[in-house]
């Protein structure tokens, strides 16, 4: 079953059909000669953990080769979208303990598929090995509830912070939405809750990652 | 033999028979695995990886302009060649010994050349086994970098 993954340049987005996704990774890109022509779309080529050389494919010039350049008018729809975008804002929508949870993204971040069996509980932290790295996980206990569906969190939304990473469990990733929210918030309410929101339809609580951070940070005491 | 004696690594590709000083000719390397580059130019065989290198593998048949095309195959024996720039390599289909060559055995190419033949040829020489053509490594340099 072919696959398309929506890539985005400078201008637009658009979709490069694949037959196959394997997995993410991270490598170091070497660049390769340009043959002082203009049909090159690799941008370098990386060398797998199997020796194999993967090409690297740099989405803007795969746009320019299939026609997607932009003429006068092009660049006017363009300048619109980038002003919508730019007054509104992207959320990063998850189910965390059966709950609809969301929060405002720059860009998006890596999302892994992880095994629970990476979990571990080191002192009074969670903590999911990944790739050969420790990363501490973001605690969100406070979201379960009382009537919490018991749902193994198999998703990790990698962030960063500082030069450091964390990670935030979800029972499922369901959606980027870009759309104009209006929040609400209670006196009261914790401050990792950023506030309450309709988000499709559907109450969603959207999370402070700065303040989930601080809290994370305080609770053990650690030094960023 | 007469004038400067140098020791030269002959090859073919297809009809063809090249030689190289050997001082330019940094490895071979029989049976590496190639990766095709798409929309590349038709010479540029593929991509090797050789110890963590990414090396270009050129056709010499094609960048001459003998074939049209590069004929793709999954394992090539490959010569690298010792250039400025990035790194490269030229496919060798049997790799047949060194020669030592007088001066006066080799002679610039003739004239009746085509264009792509007088860019990347330097000097031919005539030996027991045909006709030797020695690339010129600055020009194939400079439409690699």
């Amino acid at each position: 079953m072919p696959y398309i993954v929506v890539v985005r340049t400078e201008k637009y987005y658009f979709g490069l059909r694949v037959q196959k996704i394997l997995e993410t990774e991270e490598v170091v890109v070497k660049t390769l000669p340009q043959f002082g022509q203009d049909r090159q779309v690799f941008s370098g080529a990386a060398i797998m953990g199997d020796g194999r050389i993967a090409p690297i494919i740099d989405a803007a010039l795969v746009g320019r080769h299939s026609n997607l350049h932009s003429t006068g008018a092009e660049e006017q729809i363009a300048r619109a979208t980038k002003q919508i975008a730019e007054a509104t804002v992207q959320y990063l929508l998850f189910k965390l303990y059966g709950r609809n949870v969301a929060f405002r993204v720059m860009a998006l971040p890596r999302i892994e598929a992880i095994d629970p069996k990476d979990i571990e509980t080191i002192v009074d932290r969670q903590v999911v090995h990944y790739r050969n790295e420790i990363i501490p996980i973001l605690p969100t206990g406070f979201l379960r509830g009382a009537d919490a569906e018991e749902v193994v969190q198999r998703n990790m939304i990698l962030l960063q912070s500082d030069g450091r990473r964390y990670g935030l469990l979800a029972d499922a990733i369901l959606d980027i939405i870009e759309d104009k929210v209006t929040l609400r918030r209670e006196t009261g309410d914790r401050p990792e809750i950023e506030g309450y929101a309709l988000i499709k339809d559907e109450t969603v609580i959207v999370l402070s990652l700065s303040a989930l951070l601080q809290s994370s940070l305080a609770e053990t005491g650690v030094n960023p | 033999m007469t004038g400067a004696v140098t020791e030269y690594l002959k090859w073919k590709s297809g009809a063809y028979l090249f030689g190289l000083e050997l001082q330019h000719c940094r490895e071979i390397v029989n049976d590496v695995q190639l990766t095709r580059l798409p929309r590349s130019p038709a010479f540029v065989r593929g991509l090797a990886n050789l110890r963590g290198t990414v090396i270009t593998v050129i056709d010499l048949e094609v960048l001459l302009c003998y074939r049209k095309e590069s004929e793709f195959t999954e394992f090539a024996s490959i010569i690298r060649l010792r250039v400025q720039g990035y790194p490269v390599a030229v496919v060798a289909d049997a790799i047949n010994d060194t020669v030592f060559l007088g001066g006066d055995e080799l002679e610039r190419p003739p004239a009746n050349l085509t264009e792509s033949e007088s860019n990347f040829i330097r000097k031919v020489a005539k030996t027991k086994d045909g006709l030797v053509l020695v690339p010129d490594l600055q020009s194939i340099a400079s439409r690699i970098n």
